[in-house]
């Protein structure tokens, strides 16, 4: 990394922290501020959980009130970046919990329907090629939403956040083993609807 | 690893590297003996970079101010300090700056330092306020105030910084290895205090409040790490971090050493660039 870009990190995280001092004290500023520096990154990490805008934005909101609830109790062992993010991943947890979606079934009937027959990303070269990421890029939207909530969240946290397997049982009230079969459960059922896309 | 070939569920946890050394060494080995494996782990590398392909969804425009509009009236109703407990009032928060620190390797114990520190910023210091105070001195006099306003601070600004990795060290070490911890920092936190009671002196006699009650706080705790009983014991270790919870002072030596920095620059003591 560049020698600005780890100092502008390193600015941000000190903004954060003196940012968290402030509203911790009551200053709206302050929190304002963390609200319109986290809210758009906290928004991609909720919306690949809930798969939804609205919702999103619901937890999102969430996310906020319950970190203005629970300012005195961050105590700077992590970033406050990570603690933000843990906080907006258990609203989204909590709210999927709360919302129970209907499973369904991952299946290559289901693919069919809903999909089409893919061809190998390979064969297709230029344009092609371009409507190809974009039918992956939807292919793979569509088969998260049909994973379990719990399989999705568990599969995103270690795949996107990289959280330890041991981390996300830990944020899921899951054992080390549990969370380990929703991961698995998870990249099957991925690796059964991409594989047609993949030419090894 | 079981059977003949490698489990999808063991290359799985190869690729996010939640193998155990001796996995990864078996899988290794296996790879390069065995075709049909190996084109599973092409596969499942290939499908996850497909996962990674998914286009980001940003939120719609506006999002950040509707969603203030949403907060504020919210936020505003419990205004007043958020926290469960009081634990640094405002103008404990409120920060002195510091230039740029120096590695801890530094060989002398840091009271000698401390020492030298402190006589040149009580020298200085009489000359003006060291920092937050009108410029109200002539040329000369502002420049021996500057000096002893840079050394104080970085030096401040690194013993803060010392203590701050003590803690954190302790706080994070697990129990097994705490009481080791909490023996190798005896040395650490003995010479963090007397260089720490030098520059709470300092502070003191500069009216600079804050910075002598965050030293206050943080002395007391180097402190009983630095008297540690010679074998420590899971409940020695248990009062030390508790102290450190209870005041919260790894939180309060964050912000405070932050502040400092952010103070630097506005102040032109650190380059944009410095970390």
């Amino acid at each position: 990394m560049h020698e600005s870009d780890e100092a502008a990190i390193a600015r941000a995280r000190d903004g954060d922290i003196v940012d968290v001092a402030r509203a911790r004290d009551g200053d709206i500023d302050a929190f304002r501020a963390l609200v319109e520096r986290h809210s758009r990154y906290l928004f991609g990490v909720v919306f690949r959980l809930v798969r939804n805008t609205e919702d999103a934005r619901d937890v999102v909101q969430n996310t906020w009130l319950r970190v203005h609830g629970q300012l005195g109790r961050f105590e700077a062992r992590s970033e406050v970046r990570t603690w933000l993010t843990r906080i907006a991943v258990n609203c989204a947890i909590d709210y999927l919990r709360s919302h129970k979606r209907r499973e369904m079934p991952l299946d290559a009937a289901c693919l069919e329907e809903h999909g089409g027959a893919p061809t190998a990303y390979a064969a297709h070269p230029g344009a092609e090629q371009l409507v190809l990421a974009g039918e992956i890029g939807a292919r793979v939207g569509q088969t998260m939403t049909r994973l379990t909530p719990v399989e999705r969240t568990a599969f995103m946290l270690r795949h996107v956040e990289g959280m330890s397997i041991d981390e996300i049982g830990s944020e899921l009230g899951l054992k080390t083993s549990a969370t380990k079969h929703c991961i698995f459960r998870a990249v099957r059922k991925m690796r059964a609807a991409l594989a047609p896309f993949v030419e090894v | 690893m079981t059977g003949p070939h490698i489990t999808d569920e063991e290359l799985l946890l190869d690729f996010y590297g939640e193998a155990t050394p001796e996995q990864r060494q078996e899988i290794r080995a296996h790879l390069e003996q065995c075709a049909r494996c190996r084109a599973l782990d092409r596969e499942l590398r290939a499908v996850l970079a497909l996962v990674d392909r998914e286009p980001a969804v940003d939120p719609p425009p506006g999002f950040e101010q509707e969603l203030w509009a949403r907060l504020e009236p919210v936020v505003s109703a419990s205004r007043g300090p958020a926290r469960l407990e009081p634990v640094v009032s405002g103008e404990r928060r409120a920060a002195a700056g510091t230039a740029a620190s120096t590695p801890w390797s530094f060989e002398w114990p840091r009271w000698v330092l401390a020492a030298s520190v402190a006589a040149l910023a009580a020298g200085s210091f009489s000359l003006g306020r060291v920092w937050d105070g009108p410029a109200q001195v002539t040329a000369p006099a502002a420049d021996a105030r500057d000096l002893g306003e840079l050394v104080f601070r970085s030096e401040v600004e690194e013993h803060l910084e010392r203590s701050q990795r003590v803690f954190v060290e302790l706080v994070n070490a697990d129990d097994e290895a705490a009481p080791v911890v909490l023996a190798s920092d005896r040395d650490r936190a003995a010479d963090l205090v007397a260089a720490g009671r030098l520059y709470r002196r300092s502070a003191e006699e500069i009216g600079d409040t804050a910075t002598r009650d965050l030293l206050e706080d943080v002395e007391r705790v180097l402190v009983e790490i630095a008297n540690g009983s010679a074998d420590e014991t899971s409940n020695a270790l248990s009062e030390v971090r508790a102290r450190i919870s209870e005041q919260d002072l790894i939180f309060r030596l964050r912000v405070m050493t932050a502040a400092m920095r952010a103070r630097d620059e506005r102040a032109g003591f650190r380059s944009q660039g410095e970390p």
